[in-house]
């Protein structure tokens, strides 16, 4: 049987490779920006498991805010890249999209 | 087995179906909505790990700005009527023996840690029922230079957005006003 400890890192583990895996299969631009959100909240649930090692500070979950606010931010400007993309060429697949300039 | 252990067991499992759901889905629509569930778990747990503060953000902040953003984002650079908004797939081999390897190679670095409380920390005293308080204190003595620049690094990230996504009015309009 796994401590909570490790079940926090496994499940951790688990999102941030699922998330990688989605970023890589997908050919949709906004699908990726998903498996991104994954990779991130993995993140944040190491910080936040391994802060439950030091219960008297708040260090790791200070930085899983910090990666909130991140997140947000991260995602606000990408989708508006994405509208941009799609206003240009039509589409989002992320395959057909491999030039600079018209 | 406690129902506090049983609701813990209950959330990981919501996260780690709805993130396997996730990889399988290729109904961005159906994605997005995935994501609020796996969120949502994810929340959950970090309510058994004593951050509280932390899971309520993640609910108001994720759930109700990213995903909000993210629909948003599928709707409008999708054709819903008509076709379903699918997406294709590449690289599904590669893929998928990078996210095994790597989920193994990381599965033994986790057992071979020592998880255990950290020397010399202090448990939480049992009167403080939520951590609001000693985060807000965190926010303005020992994070305060962090916090103003990821405000000001906020503010121009939505400044960029809302720039990028203007609407273009013709360039004669501003010199007819002069």
């Amino acid at each position: 049987m796994m401590s909570p400890a490790e079940i926090y890192l496994v499940l951790a583990a688990f999102l941030f490779c699922t998330g990688v895996f989605i970023v890589i299969t997908r050919r949709n631009a906004v699908m990726a920006l998903i498996g991104i959100e994954l990779i991130l909240n993995a993140s944040n649930l190491n910080f936040v498991a391994f802060s439950q090692r030091s219960p008297d500070q708040f260090s790791g979950q200070m930085a899983a805010l910090f990666i909130i606010v991140l997140a947000a931010a991260e995602v606000a400007v990408a989708l508006a890249i994405v509208l941009n993309v799609y206003k240009r060429f039509k589409t989002v697949d992320m395959d057909e999209i491999d030039t600079l300039k018209e | 087995m406690s129902a506090e252990t049983l609701i813990f067991y209950a959330f990981a499992l919501l996260t780690a179906g709805g993130a396997l759901a996730l990889a399988l889905s290729r109904n961005v629509i159906y994605a997005a909505w995935i994501l609020f569930v796996v969120l949502f778990g994810m929340a959950g747990m970090y309510v058994f790990a004593g951050a509280e503060f932390l899971a309520v953000s993640q609910v108001i902040i994720y759930v109700g700005g990213i995903l909000v953003i993210i629909l948003f984002g599928v709707m409008l650079t999708q054709k819903i009527r008509g076709n379903r908004p699918r997406t294709g797939l590449i690289n599904i081999l590669p893929g998928l023996m990078l996210a095994v390897g790597m989920f193994l190679a990381l599965l033994q670095l986790i057992f071979s840690l020592d998880l255990g409380p950290l020397p010399g920390s202090a448990p939480r005293a049992e009167s403080a029922l939520s951590d609001v308080s000693a985060i807000g204190q965190a926010t303005v003595t020992d994070f305060l230079l962090p916090f103003e620049a990821i405000s000001v690094l906020l503010l121009a990230a939505l400044m960029g957005a809302a720039y990028l996504t203007r609407k273009h009015y013709p360039a004669s309009k501003k010199e007819d006003r002069a």
